[in-house]
């Protein structure tokens, strides 16, 4: 049986440092929607992954906590809640589309992943084609899981903090999470609705 | 029994550098790939919206 290169590294791998965003919504909070990914929009009517491992969303974290992470949350077409934790997303993205052992076959939870967005974006009334936000989320856990083997293994390795698609432009927004809560507050009879993008500094 | 910790970390190595070098070709352009859709019309219907999603894409490969 095979074992996990970390773990026969050092037994508490799962207990190594990592970097990540980590921003769960609070107890009196009822989650719509969140997608926890680094993402440039601009120049123009373009979105492309972009990470920044120095940005203040980013705290420490261990590999377990971090792996077990849920990433994507949305209300499927049905009206059901999606959950999907970071190791969901990758093992789905790894089985479906890359590696040496691809399911011939369509993984439901990904068609879902790819269809049931509930987002849409434009960038000054032009609509932007929504991108896959699995194949953002799973080269961002890349970037913070390589910072992780140098930081804990290999501190000659060159990993920049900033990853993202060409050369920055001068005016573009960088946001690093999207959420959409509703509120609940006793003093208010009525719920109300809470859209948190976090941008960044 | 078990391997060598060298050998282990040498091949952990092995992974590290693939790992940056998938990213880099990723963070190039590749990700381009990300944008497109495959047709999905047969699924693409939203509840109580007769408009068929389109996900034909419009992305170009760099």
């Amino acid at each position: 049986m095979s074992k996990p290169l970390l773990t026969q590294v050092q037994p508490n791998g799962l207990d190594l440092q990592i970097l990540e965003h980590a921003e769960e919504s609070k107890p009196d909070e009822e989650e719509v929607f969140r997608f926890a990914v680094g993402m440039r929009m601009g120049p123009g009517p373009t979105l492309a992954p972009a990470v920044d491992l120095g940005s203040s969303h980013h705290t420490m974290s261990s590999i377990g906590p971090w792996w077990n992470r849920t990433v994507f949350s949305f209300r499927s077409q049905p009206g059901r809640q999606l959950v999907y934790t970071r190791k969901k997303v990758v093992l789905i993205l790894a089985n479906t589309e890359g590696g040496a052992h691809v399911d011939p076959n369509e993984d439901a939870d990904y068609v879902r992943l790819l269809t049931d967005e509930p987002l849409t974006f434009d960038c000054d009334g032009v609509k932007i084609e929504t991108p896959d936000l699995a194949r953002f989320l799973t080269a961002q856990s890349g970037v913070e899981m390589l910072e992780c083997l140098k930081r804990n293994f290999f501190s000659d390795v060159d990993v920049q903090l900033k990853w993202e698609f060409g050369t920055a432009p001068p005016i573009a927004t960088y946001f690093d999470q999207m959420s959409g809560r509703l509120v609940l507050r006793l003093a208010c009879e009525f719920p109300s609705a809470t859209m948190v993008v976090s941008r960044r500094d | 029994m078990p391997r060598p910790k060298e050998k282990v970390l040498e091949k952990l190595r092995e992974q590290t550098d693939f790992l940056r070098t998938s990213l880099r070709g990723f963070y190039e352009g590749q990700f381009a790939e990300s944008l497109h859709r495959h047709n999905h019309s047969d699924i693409g219907t939203r509840d109580g919206d007769e408009q068929t999603t389109a996900y034909t894409s419009t992305a170009k490969r760099s």
